[in-house]
Order: C-alpha cells, then sequence, then structure tokens
C-alpha cells in the first residue's frame, strides 16, 4: 500500500495550485480525518461549549444576531441554512440522533406540524411572558421570534403604465385584467403554504381550490421563493407579488418603484394573515443549556431590534419598534389560530400537488 | 467518468464448462481469499444505498403510490425523458462536430482547440445556469440592451421564454458536450483511414462520407457519450431547479423537502433509480447488437481532411461553441468577481461571509473530493484486480455491483445515507466523512472504470514471473503491476476529485452545520439572488476543476481509452 503515497504529489499539487491557505497536512491520510472539518469540531472537546442550529432564516438576516450572540456569551455557533422545509425534514430523520439544538423556521404551521412529529422540546420562561400566547406553542416547544404579514406587493410604474387597478383583495388577483401579472412562491414555501391552508380556512376547501385554479388561469408565475418573487416585481417582469411584507421593503430599499398593498380590509374580508418566524429546542438537544440561552436572546430587546432593523420585520416583545411602513394593530389580521394552520399543511400540500402549484 | 468498457471482464476467455457449476461461476484460477473477501466486503458496501431505496420505496405507502400515480409520474416521465432526448441530440451533434472538426480536418488553431473544446466540463452546469439568466433570462443582459436598442420596454420584447425546454437543453447541452466530444475525439483518432479513402475513391462526397463511413463507426463513442450526458441529466439538481424545470431529481428534492412525509420521496427515488438503470441496460445493449471491426494492419495517422471554403466557416462555428460555454461563462464571472471587489459594501463579504471565508469553502470542498478521490482508488484496487486477474461470472457480478453509484443520481444517494446513517450507524451521521462517503458511492465506477482499462493493458507475464519467484498473487499484483498502473490510477483519481469537487445535491443534504463546500455556498448566495458574491466562488471552482481536468486530458493522449 506504500505505492499510494506516490499519488500525494499530485494532491499537493492540486491543493497549492487552488491557492489553500495550508493550515492542515494537505495529504491523503491528514485530510480524512474529520478534525479537518473546521469550525465544528476542532477547537472545543467540550461539547457544552458549541451551539448548533439549523436556521431557515436567511443568512444576511440571521447571522448578525448569531455573531452578537457569539460575542456576548462566548458560546460557540454553527448554523446550517436552508429553507425551513429542508431543514424540517433533516430534523425529523435525525430524531434520535439528533445534531441541532435549535431550529429557527419561518413560519409556524410548519413548526406547529414538526411539534406534533415529536421533533421539539416544550420550553418553558419567564421571557415567554413577553410574547403573546397567539404566537407561541402552548407548551413553548415553538416560539415566534418575529412578525410577517403576508401582502400584495406591487410595481408602481407598471400599473400606471397598464392602467392595472390596484386590488382590494387577494381575490382580485384571478380577474382577467391582471393574466401574467401576479406572482407567487412555489409550494417549497412554508410561509405561502400557511397562507394557503388560512384560505382554505376561510373560504372552505372548493372555493379556495377554485380560487387556486383561477390563479392558475390567469397564467400566474411560479417562482422558487420570495426573493425571486420581490426581484420580479421590483423590475418589472410582473406588476403584482405574493409575498411577506418585508420582501416589499427590501426591494423598497433597494430602490424599485414599488408598493404594499395590506388587501382585505373590509368587514366581512379575511383580513391579513400576520405569521410569525418560530424558534424550537430540537428534542434531546445535546446543549440544551446554550439552547435555551440563545432561546431567551431572541427575545431580548438587543435581538427584536436587529430583526427590526434588518429586516423590517414586527418585533413581538413591547418597547421595540418596526421599520414597516404598516405597523402591526393598524391593519385588521386574519382571526386564526396558527397551530391550526399546522394540521391543515399536509392537506393543503395534497392540494397544491394535486393543482400542480 | 468512464463506460462499462467491454474490458477483459466481458472479452476473456470463458472458463471451460464442466458438469459442475462452481468452477463456472468462481473461475478455473482460485483468487486468494483475503482479495475474495475484501472485493466481496466493499462490494457488498457499495450496493447497499442501492439496494436500501428500493426497499424504502417498495415498502412506501400505497396511497402514496397511488396519489403520485395520478398526480406526478406521468408528467416527470416525460419532462425527465423529453429533456434527457433533447440534451443527448445538441450533445451530438456539437460533440461529434467538434470532435470531427479539430480532429480530422485542417482547421486553423486546432493544436489549441483540442484543449479548449474539453474545457466546458470544469463548469459546473448550475454555474453555467446561473450566467445564462443573467443574460437571457427575464430582465437580463439581452433584454437590456434590446430594449435600450429599441426604446421597448424589456417585458414587451418578443424574447422566447428561457425558463423551458429550450433554455434548460441550452444550459445542460453547453457544459456536457465535453462527454460526446472527448468519446468522438478519442475514437477518431484511433480510426483507420482507409476506409474513408475507399469512400473518396469510389466517389463520395465529404459529408456523404461523413454520413455513410465515419459516424457508423464512431457510433459505440458516441453511445457511450451520450450515456454520460444522459446519466448527467438524470442525475442533475441544481441546472434544473434553477431553470424551474421538473424532473425526477428536483421533485425528489422538493417532496423530501416541503413535505414532512418521505414516503412520496423514496418512491420517486425508487422509479427514478429503474429509469437510470433501463438507461445503463439500453445502452450496453445496442453495443452488443452492432459490430464494426477495423484492421489494425496498414494503420497510419490519417490526413486531414481540407476544409477549402469552409475553413473559416468551420472555424465561426468552434469560436460560438467555445465562446458559449467557456469565455462567455468565465468572463462573466471574472466581471461579476471584479464588480463584487471593487464595490466596498460588498468586497468583505466575498472573503468572509459570516465566520467562515471562501477558503474555508475552498478546503472543505478541496479535501472532501481528494479524500473520496483516494478512497475509490484504494476500493478499486481489488475488485479491480479480481475482475481483471480472475476473471468469472462472479467477479463480474462483484464489479457490477460495486459500480451501483452509477445508477444513483446525487439527490438519492443523499436520501438514502440519511436514511440508512440514522437507523442504523448514528455515529456516523453529522460528520463530513458522511460528504466524503456520498461522493465516493457516487462517483466510484469512475475510479473503477479507469483501473480496470489500465489493468488490461498490462500483461499478466511479470506478475506471473514475480510469483513464480514466490510473491503470493496480491503482492506480485502491488509491488509490479501497480506501478505500471499507476497513470491509469492517477486519471481514476483525478476523475473522482474533479466530480466530487461540483457535487451539489448530495452535499445539501448531508453536510453538517458550519460545513459548507464552494458548491453549497455558490447554492446559497445565487437563491439570495446575489451574482456578485456566488461569483468569485464560481470562478474558484472553476479553476479547481480546471487542474485535474488538465491532467487527465494530458493522459488521454497516451492512453485515450482511460479519459471519460
Amino acid at each position: 500500500m506504500k505505492k499510494f503515497l506516490a499519488l500525494a504529489p499530485f494532491l499537493l499539487f492540486a491543493v497549492a495550485a487552488c491557492g489553500d491557505d495550508d493550515d492542515g497536512d494537505p495529504g491523503p491520510s491528514g485530510s480524512e480525518t474529520p478534525l479537518a472539518t473546521g469550525t465544528a469540531q476542532s477547537e472545543a472537546f467540550d461539547p457544552d461549549a458549541e451551539l448548533t442550529i439549523y436556521s431557515g432564516r436567511r443568512e444576511p438576516l440571521f447571522q448578525p444576531i448569531v455573531e452578537l450572540f457569539e460575542e456576548e456569551t462566548s458560546i460557540d455557533v454553527s448554523v446550517k441554512y436552508g429553507s425551513t422545509t429542508e431543514l424540517g425534514a433533516a430534523l425529523i430523520e435525525e430524531q434520535g440522533n439528533p445534531q441541532a439544538d435549535l431550529f429557527v423556521g419561518t413560519d409556524a404551521a410548519s413548526a406547529e406540524e414538526l411539534r406534533d412529529l415529536g421533533v421539539f422540546a416544550p420550553f418553558d420562561s419567564p421571557a415567554l411572558e413577553a410574547i403573546d400566547a397567539r404566537y407561541r406553542a402552548d407548551d413553548g416547544s415553538w416560539v415566534g421570534v418575529s412578525g410577517r404579514a403576508r401582502v400584495i406587493m406591487y410595481n408602481t410604474e407598471l400599473v400606471e403604465e397598464e392602467e392595472l387597478p390596484v386590488p382590494e383583495s387577494v381575490l382580485d388577483l384571478v380577474d382577467g385584467e391582471y393574466e401574467g401579472e401576479v406572482a407567487i412562491p412555489s409550494t417549497l414555501n412554508s410561509s405561502f403554504t400557511a397562507w394557503v391552508s388560512a384560505l382554505r380556512q376561510f373560504l372552505g376547501d372548493d372555493e379556495a381550490e377554485s380560487y387556486l385554479e383561477g390563479l392558475q388561469d390567469n397564467d400566474v408565475l411560479v417562482l422558487r421563493d420570495h426573493t425571486e418573487v420581490r426581484q420580479a416585481v421590483g423590475r418589472g417582469e410582473v406588476a403584482f407579488g405574493l409575498v411577506n411584507h418585508y420582501y416589499y421593503q427590501l426591494e423598497k430599499e433597494e430602490g424599485s418603484p414599488v408598493g404594499v398593498i395590506y388587501p382585505d380590509q373590509g368587514d366581512d374580508q379575511m383580513g391579513v394573515l400576520v405569521n410569525v418566524a418560530a424558534a424550537s429546542i430540537v428534542n434531546e438537544a445535546g446543549n440544551r443549556e446554550a439552547a435555551e440561552m440563545f432561546m431567551e436572546f431572541l427575545l431580548s430587546e438587543e435581538a427584536q431590534e436587529i430583526f427590526a432593523a434588518t429586516n423590517f420585520e414586527y418585533p413581538l416583545i413591547e418597547g421595540v419598534e418596526t421599520r414597516a411602513d404598516v405597523p402591526l394593530g393598524e391593519f385588521k389580521e386574519f382571526d386564526v389560530d396558527l397551530a391550526e394552520l399546522g394540521r391543515m399543511n399536509e392537506e393543503t400540500l395534497d392540494l397544491l400537488d394535486r393543482l400542480g402549484l | 467518468m468512464a463506460i462499462p468498457a467491454p474490458s477483459a471482464a466481458e472479452v476473456g476467455v470463458a472458463p471451460a464448462r464442466r458438469w459442475s457449476p462452481l468452477p463456472v461461476f468462481f473461475g478455473r484460477r482460485r483468487a486468494p481469499v483475503l482479495v475474495i473477501a475484501i472485493a466481496v466486503a466493499l462490494a457488498a458496501f457499495m450496493a447497499v444505498p442501492l439496494f436500501y431505496v428500493f426497499y424504502r420505496g417498495l415498502t412506501g405507502s400505497s396511497e402514496v403510490w397511488d396519489r403520485l400515480i395520478d398526480d406526478r409520474l406521468p408528467d416527470l416521465f416525460v419532462s425527465t425523458l423529453k429533456l434527457a432526448i433533447c440534451v443527448s441530440l445538441v450533445t451530438v451533434v456539437v460533440g461529434v462536430g467538434l470532435a470531427w472538426l479539430i480532429v480530422r480536418t485542417d482547421l486553423p488553431g486546432r493544436g489549441v482547440f483540442v484543449w479548449l473544446a474539453a474545457m466546458p466540463l470544469s463548469v459546473p452546469p448550475y454555474v453555467g445556469a446561473l450566467v445564462y439568466i443573467a443574460i437571457l433570462g427575464p430582465n437580463g443582459y439581452v433584454e437590456e440592451w434590446l430594449s435600450a436598442l429599441t426604446g421597448t420596454r424589456e417585458r414587451d420584447l418578443p424574447m422566447p421564454e428561457y425558463y423551458s425546454l429550450g433554455g434548460t437543453t441550452l444550459a445542460l447541452s453547453l457544459f456536457t458536450y465535453p462527454y460526446v466530444y472527448l468519446m468522438a475525439s478519442a475514437a477518431l483518432r484511433s480510426f483507420n483511414p482507409t476506409l474513408e479513402e475507399a469512400s473518396a475513391a469510389s466517389g463520395r462526397r465529404m459529408l456523404s462520407t461523413f454520413w455513410s463511413v465515419v459516424l457508423p463507426l464512431l457510433r459505440p463513442a458516441i453511445g457511450a457519450g451520450v450515456l454520460l450526458v444522459a446519466l448527467y441529466v438524470l442525475s442533475d439538481f441544481g441546472t434544473v431547479s434553477l431553470m424551474r424545470y421538473d424532473t425526477f431529481s428536483r421533485a425528489i428534492y422538493d417532496q423530501f423537502t416541503s413535505r414532512f412525509d418521505r414516503s412520496a420521496a423514496s418512491i420517486l427515488s425508487t422509479v427514478l433509480v429503474l429509469i437510470t438503470i433501463v438507461v445503463l441496460w439500453g445502452q450496453s445493449f445496442s453495443e452488443g447488437r452492432a459490430r464494426y471491426y477495423q484492421t489494425i494492419g496498414g494503420w497510419r495517422p490519417p490526413r486531414p481532411v481540407k476544409l477549402g471554403r469552409w475553413r473559416y466557416p468551420a472555424l465561426a462555428a468552434v469560436v460560438t461553441v467555445l465562446s458559449l460555454a467557456l469565455f462567455i461563462p468565465i468572463g462573466l464571472l471574472v466581471y461579476w468577481t471584479v464588480e463584487g471587489l471593487t464595490d466596498s459594501s460588498v468586497a468583505s463579504d466575498v472573503w468572509s461571509y459570516s465566520d467562515d471565508s471562501i477558503y474555508t469553502y475552498a478546503w472543505n470542498s478541496l479535501w472532501t473530493a481528494a479524500a473520496a478521490a483516494t478512497l475509490a482508488v484504494l476500493v478499486a484496487l481489488p475488485l479491480a484486480f479480481l475482475a481483471v486477474r480472475f476473471d468469472s461470472p462472479f467477479s463480474r457480478w462483484l464489479a457490477r455491483l460495486s459500480q451501483a453509484g452509477y445508477a444513483l443520481p446525487g439527490v438519492v444517494v443523499g436520501l438514502s445515507l440519511i436514511f440508512l446513517l440514522n437507523n442504523y450507524v448514528e455515529w456516523l451521521y453529522g460528520s463530513a466523512f458522511v460528504v466524503v462517503l456520498a461522493y465516493l458511492l457516487r462517483f466510484y465506477p469512475q475510479a473503477h472504470q479507469s483501473t480496470t482499462a489500465a489493468l488490461t493493458q498490462v500483461s499478466p507475464n511479470m506478475e506471473e514471473a514475480a510469483r513464480s519467484l514466490g510473491r503470493r498473487p496480491e503482492r506480485a499484483f502491488l509491488e509490479v503491476t501497480v506501478p505500471f498502473i499507476r497513470p491509469g490510477l492517477m486519471a481514476g483519481w483525478a476523475l473522482v476529485f474533479l466530480t466530487s469537487l461540483k457535487e451539489l445535491p448530495a452535499t445539501l443534504l448531508l453536510r453538517p452545520a458550519g460545513f459548507d463546500t464552494l458548491p453549497v455556498r455558490i447554492w446559497i448566495n445565487s437563491s439570495e439572488g446575489i451574482f456578485t458574491l456566488a461569483a468569485p466562488l464560481a470562478l474558484l471552482l472553476v479553476l479547481c476543476s480546471a487542474v485535474p481536468l488538465y491532467f487527465l486530458l494530458r493522459q488521454s493522449r497516451v492512453g485515450p481509452t482511460v479519459i471519460t
């Protein structure tokens, strides 16, 4: 087997050619040790010192909070970023062999579904009292950390040029005049799925289905995620997009000509669905202590300020102001039990699959 | 990548028939027990994920089967096959065309083109797709330019939809045609020109000679190249996701990640693996039927075909393909990188995002790919040794079993490892080694093929001499033969390294927290819609891939059968 060392020069060559910061033995034997994995296992032998988070929240929005936490507690945090549902699926498979201590997702319905599957551990803390009971699970196995409203954003220039009336209800979007002018994110997106569940609750299954079919007949543009939707609206590919309110804010901040509609405000109308990004402690977490600390940190004024400042979200504790154009409380919310939406998730996905959305 | 070559395993002397079935199955010469044991263990290990996928799929709930058969399977089947067929056709035209022009004609600059035409393999197709979204997509560079030119708004321009079968075919073909090109040019180089000359002498024109003589002789090589292209299309996840085109791989990932029910993903995986196996079987079937023989006697280097007035149109065609597949993508990546570096608000993020820097991602990519490549070569040795030196139906079966990765797209490997490890080997899960394991399982066939091909060319005489001097067979093999096949081993190493470096879906599913590779970061950054952040990573990935690719191309001049 000694002969294989003959391969080493080429290996060295490949590594060197790619400008690596040779902080390790690049030989084949050295590179196979798990210790070379970088941040995760190398420094600390004490498992309590490191916190592992799965984050469905996008990196630019979440990383500032992680860094602040690391700074204040000197606990090392490593984060796996992905979509909420992608990481949720991993959590399910990892039950009994949990890798993550904490999960931060982008909506309450999928968190409730995961809770139902036994992925999360209950959590109790005085800090929870600051959060409205509507925005957390009864047993604290998911806790809302920031609020987001389901709105319609639109391209102001395009609406003017095309002389499109500004819709007052999401239900208007099936009208012929909006043909090819509406973008939605795909069903991979849990906040969209939760919104469809809310529609089913308000309209009933049959009407919700025919509404979605109406959108399809109207050539609705199905994009990968909200970022794609806001960019499509911002650059005028389509006039309207169904998004969480802060996507409108982010696009506006980048200088695009966009406006926002908080739809369905009439007495007999649905109102706006307010969902929460939810954090949960993973069942049998290896580092529960640090997870609890992070959880409480998320509910602190400092962290809430960051959610509000960097991402225009609705802080869920008193005393922190939102930067969103329309603050919570100034519009009619859809009256819903978020956990109930979670229980409807499965059927909603079946419906969306059937429709091919 | 290598193809299932009809190596010694297939053409070797059949063992003499006896009334007892045992020697027929195990071969007359007995391999050392230790080697057999190692080979059996390795082959079984490599095949476990394949069987596990079937097990999960076939035990999936019948309700979900029904739902999928009603709602998804027919559409997915059609759209996946449509894409595979379109990409195959385009890559054949482009790959064979380039190979013929570069190898057999007096095209100007063909000494350079011979290398350049293969280089698009170093651009991962999902990076290419990103580039072309920015160019051809809605409000992309082309629309912007046309709109400025004509004064029409972008959305009113009558541009063909880029997010379509056509656009996806374009993105995939541009970066996979080298498989066909490499196969075809290797075959063309070893051509005996007498047939063509005979055809020309009997009055056939150039084109007609190409159609009726060259193409049929190229058929096995084209078949092998197309097989690789088709397998790539079936396994591709990044490109089709970016292009919003539905195929099995994408649907599996979506099913696994959008609903917390894994049976749908398992079932779709089973169906995809079955399709892949049918494709593999179909290829070996068609290969087995037609036979064209060339006489070795009288071989001499072919005289280049004079292109005459077609010289410059041909040059333009070659330059166009290379521009689309190489110059434009890399140029744009460089442009974005420079733009990102000169924009102070982005520049710092380019080098280090969060805790990790671009170097961490590069290092993660490099060491996992290198570890997988090294393991693949180590695994290939006993299996190839057994298959070539002790050919028997049994050793052939082992070889086939060990190459199960051929039929396992990245998404499926990722899923089956998640399922398997969490249920049975918990301690292994959650480390970066799982990523290495996924690369090994997926790309092992390449190492196996290169090793077997190299071994077939080495006569066992010297090994036998060493054995007659008292060496045990495995020591004789290691000490005498292995030094001879080192180029083949290194080619296998480089192939596994190259493909592992570009791997996206399995890495995405299996990476532990805080462990991102270059492809993963490109994926994350591009989903933020920030090209300036994805571009430097993509550029680095292309550069890192170019090194082993260059090495492979140099190798292939010596032994053309080894490459691809």
